[in-house]
Formats: structure tokens, C-alpha cells, sequence
């Protein structure tokens, strides 16, 4: 049995493990090492340069019993909210520019145009143009539309909603180039044997568009997900600063101002194992209910 | 694949695996807690560079060549001693010496606020009070304010700042207020701020988003609030946050509010800095808070009917015309210097009297230094060193801890908003001053 596991092994290291072994190995190092230290001093009261104390779970304690912990967790869950948003708004438009649209290029790489642009800087622009006196507000007032101005980025009720929107400007282009690339793999007569068939716009999107790239789809909604997690700091910082109050903070933010600003390094690591844990779940739970419906569609089949 | 490659391999990958292992159980070992005692004493022959990192150059105009002409006067008196300052951006400066501490490397010395502040930097900071030449002890100011609540000071403080009022004459006069009678009390000044607002003039210039604003007021409150020993128990940790001082503070600022001292709602999309500055030198506003002589030397060229005057005290004061006033900041040694020697005597140097009668003459820092006996140049200058001259000030500014800060600064637009009482503030504020003890 030993025999038959070594040679396995063999086999599997003389085919393709070899070919991931640099990335294995970079990965571990730069990856998962760190993430076993930070878990590791997550059970410390950890004080870089001095002696650090083992507390066992007691950051995790403490973490669970902190209130703004949960107020974090929430926005959290509500930038989840955007998530149809940037999936379905670039799909369609990836879709509408399949064909019969002037110069698709073009509209492809104005799209992609915030993709190639520092968060900062749009943060920085956007936090201008939306300020409570900044340009888009004085647009609405002189032009009748007074009603409709608002305190986009100081009022708890619009912060989170803005900043689903600014994710998806940004993001958008980014959508819209890997839809159409899933796009130009599918073949075209299916949709042009749809139209004999009478198909229209929106049929040809969801009974034939939607089900052909339905992998792009989902690794697309994946990659959305885990960057709600990973990648919204930016723009925190720069056009809220996960402000007012910590209602539109989100958890890196929430690590950064622990451990960068008030030094308390335990905690931010507990909170840094917690992110971790949420990036795995959540992602879990999207593969779940993907392999949930699939299997529920081939019953219904057969 | 040849037998000889993946032989190769499998060695490879071995070494890689203990490798690996070996980094994770290096990294996951124990660290050394650095001494706590500087050493002191004549500087070695040996060549040595001090690294300096400071935000204050940059403060000034000239301040970068300021600051370079104190370190050549200090290599001068120690040949052998190289001072390179580095003059860092405020916006990241406090992330790039949190950076340093965790790494246990950097500078050799650097800018830093004292008593909480500097606490929160500990593991990478020497205590400095046996570190302090004691002819320069006796004439520093701000001394004791700046100690931690572990009874050590980590910073050697230098310069001075005073938060006051910068007042607008020329909009007092067209609102046919007499700008001293309208701040002789708080009482009076809170009826200026209401007939401001009747006459459609903004009385404050005001932004709550960074919060910062609002800290300062409660700086500026809570230090007339304190005598000098309540200060002390403040500085030591022992007077709590959840003392009623500090929400009577609070109070006091929203009563500001009340009569409209900040003007309308559009001030919480604002910020302090920058915006506050532009709102006073626009002549968007009649008053100002202003804590750098430096700032309110540029706003006098944008509003030249500036003058500077006290914020008057309010009723529970300890004080009969206390202004918030302390050092600008202080220079700390950081526990990886590898010239400890030399750093020592560096901060010694650049908080003594030659020195900062030097920054007093080439960029105009206000020294902290008693008794100093400046020359002012001009109107502002005069009065705002009449005001810092007033023995009773003092300030319990860098006693709050950084994640009260933190709190107070983010919950301030929506309490001046309106979608969150004093008592949700002053809850959210104790939480996080309990996260400190």
C-alpha cells in the first residue's frame, strides 16, 4: 500500500505538479506563512518589539462581543447587495454590444477606462464632485433638480448605495470585456436560428446568452465577491474614510484603522482570520448554491 | 522526466518544505522586548549617521531649511554625527512610524505627539525623562502634560501651538458687532453667533466630516474645564472618560450648535482642514479656530482685518482666559537607534533654547521654552504670543487615546447632524476608551 501511495506521488510530481511547484512554493511564502503567523499571534496579545502575552481566543472574544465589529459585518453584507448589480448590468451590456452596434471596440475600451485608473485618484474625484457643496449638487440646484441633491457621502441612509454604484463604474468595463470574450466563444448560429424562430431581444439574453457563458458568469460573480472583501479599502479610505460614523466601513478598513492607527495588533489580527474565514465562506456558499441549482435544473430535465 | 530530475525534485521540493518550515517557526518565535533604559553620555569618536523623520518641516514655507540649519549646527558641535531629516507627508506619517515599530527598524529619531499619542508607539520608543539635560528640564513648558499614563515621557517636547479664535473684523463691523464685547463671555458669544445667523452671515467657519473640528473645540472646552490637578489625574489615566466633564464638554459645543455658531447643515460635508481655511479666507465666515501662528500669518494676507482672540471661557471653566495651548510636538529615540548616544543629545539639542530661538527667527515656531523673550514682527504675531504667554494654559489634547480620537472623529457629523444623541456619542467614546486600560 506504502508502495503504490509513494509511487503516486512520483507519478504525480513527474507530470503536472511540477509545473505548479514554483507557484506552490511562492505562494506558501508570501501567502499562507503569513497567514499562519497572523493566526498564530491571533491568540496573543501581540506587541511587536516587546513581549507578547498568550490570551488564547480572547481577541476572538472580544471581537465577537464588539458592536461595531457587527456594524462592519453588516455593511458588509450590504455591499453583497451590489452584487446583481455588477454582474447583470455588464453582462447586458456585453450582450447589446455583441453585434449591430457602431464601432463595439470603442464603446468596449471607454468602458474599461476606470478599470486602468488608481482608486485614489477617482476616490479623490468623486469625493469632490460628491461633496455636500461640490459640483453635482450645485448641477442639481441651477438646474430645477434641487430636490434631488443630497449629502451622497456624509449621510448614513445614501454612503452605502453610492459606494455600490462607484464600484460598479469602476468595475463595469472590467465585466464588460470578459462577457464579450465569453461572447465571441459562443456560436452564432444559435442565436440566429433563435431569431428565425421569433426569439427577441431579452429571450436570446436569458434562454440562450445567459445559460452559454453561465461559467464566466459565476467566476465573475466569484471574483465580485471576493473583491468586496478584498479590494474596497481604496476606495473607503479615500471617500468616506468609512464614514459617517462606521457606516460605510468595511472589514480591511476596519483592520487597517486597528492595527495602523491605534496599535492594537491582536485584535486586528483576530479580525484579519475573520476576513479570511469570510472570503473562504462566502465563496463556499456561492459553489453551494451553484452545484444546488444545477442539480435541481438536471432533475427537472429529467 | 528523467529518474535524475525528479530526483532533483524531490530533493528541491524537501529543501523548500523545511525551508518553509523553518521561516514559519522563526517568525512565530518569541520577541525580545528591547531595553527601556537609554544610554546616555559622551557621543563615540565613531562615524555615525541619525536618521530623523519629522512632519514639521513642512509645516513652513522655509521650514525644510530651517530644520537642516539646526542638524548642521548639531553636526557641527559632533563631526563625527551625520543628521539626515527627512521631511514626511503628515497625511501617511503616523502609518509609516507604526510601520517602523512593527519592523523594529527606521529612524533614529522622530516627530511624534507626547502622553497618549507617543503611548500608543511605546514598543518603539525610549522613555526620556533620566534622558533630558536637567538645565533644559527646568525651562521646558508643557513638560508634565506630555507624560504617559505609565509614567514615562516618550517624547522631548518642542515649539508651541494655541488654539484661538481668528476674527474677522471687517465682517464683525458690517454686522455692527463689536468683536470684544461679543466675545467677552460665553453667553456673549453664543448671542453673536445668533445674530450672525440672523443677518445670514456664517459665524464659524465649520466642517465636521473628518472630525476633527469637533476635537478641537473639545480640546479646546474640556482644558478650561481642568484645573491643574485634574489635568494631572487626566494625564495619569485616572480621570475616566466617562467622567461628567466630558460630556458637559459635549454639551457646550452643541449649545455652540444651537445658536447657530456653525452655520447649516452643508458644514458636515465639510472638512476641517483645508475647508475651514478656505471657508475664513473666502470671507465665507466671520471666526475661525486656528491652532499654528504659522496658518493664522496666511490667513491674515487673504483677510487682512484678522485679529486673534480667546475663546471664550464657558461657564464651568477653572480658568479666567485659558487658551488651549501646548507644545507642537516632540521628538522621541527610537529602541532600534543604533547611535543612542547621539540621539539623545540631538533631541536635547533641538528642544534647548538656541535652537528654538533659531525656528522662532527662521520660520517663526513659537518656542516652549519659559520666559522666552520673542520679537514680533507684526500685529498677529504679537497678539497670538500674548495669548500663548498666559501661565494658565495648558491642554489635555494628547491624553486621549487614539482610538477615543478615532471614535469621536467619526461619530462628529453625525452628532452634529442630528442622527446621534450625546449619550449614543459619549456610549460609543467610553467603549473605546475602555478598549485602552
Amino acid at each position: 500500500m506504502q508502495a503504490v501511495k509513494r509511487r503516486g506521488w512520483r507519478r504525480a510530481l513527474d507530470g503536472g505538479l511540477v509545473l505548479l511547484v514554483p507557484a506552490i512554493v511562492l505562494e506558501t511564502l508570501v501567502l499562507f506563512l503569513p497567514l499562519v503567523h497572523v493566526a498564530y499571534r491571533s491568540l496573543y496579545d501581540w506587541q511587536p518589539g516587546s513581549v507578547s502575552t498568550f490570551i488564547g481566543f480572547q481577541n476572538y472574544q472580544h471581537l465577537l462581543a464588539d458592536p461595531e465589529f457587527w456594524q462592519v459585518i453588516g455593511n458588509q453584507l450590504f455591499y453583497l447587495l451590489g452584487l446583481p448589480l455588477w454582474v447583470i448590468a455588464p453582462l447586458v451590456v456585453a450582450f447589446a454590444l455583441r453585434e449591430g452596434v457602431w464601432r463595439p471596440g470603442l464603446f468596449r475600451s471607454i468602458y474599461f477606462l476606470p478599470a486602468v485608473m488608481s482608486p485614489a485618484i477617482v476616490g479623490l474625484v468623486f469625493r469632490t464632485l460628491l461633496a455636500t457643496d461640490g459640483p453635482v449638487n450645485a448641477a442639481l440646484e441651477t438646474s430645477g433638480l434641487g430636490f434631488l441633491a443630497h449629502p451622497w457621502l456624509t449621510d448614513v441612509t445614501y454612503v452605502k448605495p453610492v459606494v455600490i454604484f462607484l464600484v460598479l463604474w469602476a468595475s463595469f468595463g472590467t465585466g464588460v470585456l470578459i462577457f464579450s470574450a465569453a461572447f465571441a466563444a459562443v456560436p452564432q448560429n444559435i442565436f440566429e436560428a433563435a431569431r428565425l424562430d421569433g426569439a427577441r431581444f431579452w429571450s436570446e439574453f436569458w434562454h440562450i446568452a445567459v445559460p452559454s457563458v453561465r461559467g464566466t458568469v459565476f467566476l465573475w460573480a466569484m471574483f465580485q465577491l471576493v473583491c468586496i472583501f478584498l479590494f474596497m479599502f481604496g476606495w473607503i479610505y479615500v471617500l468616506t474614510g468609512g464614514g459617517p460614523g462606521l457606516s460605510s466601513a468595511t472589514m480591511d478598513f476596519f483592520i487597517y484603522q486597528q492595527f495602523m492607527r491605534f496599535g492594537f495588533y491582536g485584535t486586528a489580527a483576530a479580525q484579519s482570520i475573520a476576513l479570511v474565514g469570510a472570503i473562504v465562506l462566502f465563496p463556499a456558499l456561492g459553489y453551494g448554491a451553484r452545484a444546488l441549482i444545477e442539480t435541481c435544473v438536471k432533475r427537472r430535465r429529467t | 522526466m528523467t529518474m535524475g530530475v525528479s530526483k532533483w525534485l524531490r530533493k528541491g521540493v524537501s529543501g523548500v518544505a523545511l525551508a518553509t518550515a523553518l521561516f514559519a517557526l522563526a517568525a512565530c518565535g518569541e520577541e525580545q522586548a528591547a531595553s527601556d533604559k537609554l544610554k546616555t553620555g559622551p557621543i563615540p569618536e565613531a562615524k555615525a549617521e541619525l536618521t530623523v523623520w519629522s512632519f514639521l518641516p513642512g509645516n513652513y514655507e522655509k521650514g525644510v531649511d530651517a530644520y537642516n540649519a539646526i542638524a548642521a549646527e548639531f553636526q557641527k558641535a559632533h563631526p563625527q554625527i551625520t543628521v539626515k531629516i527627512i521631511d514626511m507627508p503628515y497625511g501617511t506619517y503616523f502609518d509609516q512610524v507604526r510601520n517602523s515599530v512593527v519592523a523594529q527598524s527606521g529612524p533614529d529619531v522622530i516627530t511624534m505627539y507626547g502622553s497618549a499619542q507617543a503611548y500608543s508607539y511605546k514598543n518603539g520608543l525610549y522613555p526620556l525623562q533620566d534622558a533630558i539635560d536637567p538645565a533644559l528640564r527646568k525651562e521646558i513648558k508643557y513638560l508634565d502634560e506630555n507624560y504617559s499614563a505609565d509614567g514615562n515621557l516618550y517624547i522631548l517636547p518642542t515649539g508651541s501651538y494655541g488654539y484661538v479664535m481668528l476674527v474677522n473684523r471687517a465682517i464683525f463691523a458690517k454686522a455692527g458687532i463689536d468683536p470684544v464685547a461679543g466675545l467677552a463671555t460665553w453667553d456673549a458669544m453664543l448671542a453673536t453667533c445668533k445674530t450672525f445667523s440672523e443677518k445670514g452671515i456664517q459665524p464659524m467657519a465649520s466642517g465636521w466630516k473628518d472630525g476633527y473640528l469637533f476635537e478641537t473645540y473639545l480640546y479646546m472646552i474640556t482644558s478650561q474645564m481642568m484645573d491643574k490637578p485634574t489635568l494631572a489625574k487626566w494625564v495619569k489615566g485616572e480621570l475616566k472618560l466617562d467622567d461628567k466633564l466630558f460630556t458637559d464638554a459635549v454639551n457646550y459645543i452643541m449649545d455652540m450648535k444651537t445658536a447657530g455658531c456653525f452655520g447649516d447643515d452643508k458644514a458636515l460635508g465639510r472638512n476641517m482642514f483645508d475647508d475651514t481655511n478656505v471657508q475664513y479666507a473666502t470671507g465665507g465666515a466671520a471666526m475661525l479656530v486656528n491652532g499654528a501662528l504659522s496658518r493664522a500669518m496666511q490667513l491674515v494676507k487673504d483677510q487682512p482685518e484678522t485679529m486673534a482672540m480667546a475663546l471664550p471661557q464657558v461657564p464651568a471653566s477653572k480658568h479666567k482666559n485659558l487658551v488651549d495651548a501646548g507644545a507642537e510636538a516632540g521628538w522621541g529615540v527610537t529602541k532600534w537607534t543604533k547611535s543612542p548616544e547621539a540621539s539623545a543629545a540631538f533631541v536635547n539639542f533641538i528642544a534647548s533654547k538656541e535652537s528654538q530661538e533659531k525656528l522662532w527667527a527662521a520660520i517663526g515656531v513659537p518656542s516652549n521654552i519659559a520666559g522666552f523673550q520673542a520679537q514680533a514682527q507684526n500685529d498677529m504675531q504679537a497678539a497670538y504670543l500674548a495669548l500663548l504667554a498666559n501661565p494658565e494654559n495648558h491642554t489635555g489634547f494628547a491624553a486621549f487615546p487614539l482610538p477615543v480620537l478615532a471614535v469621536m472623529e467619526r461619530n462628529a457629523a453625525p452628532l452634529m447632524g442630528g442622527t446621534m444623541t450625546v449619550q449614543q456619542f459619549m456610549e460609543s467614546a467610553n467603549a473605546a476608551f475602555a478598549k485602552t486600560n
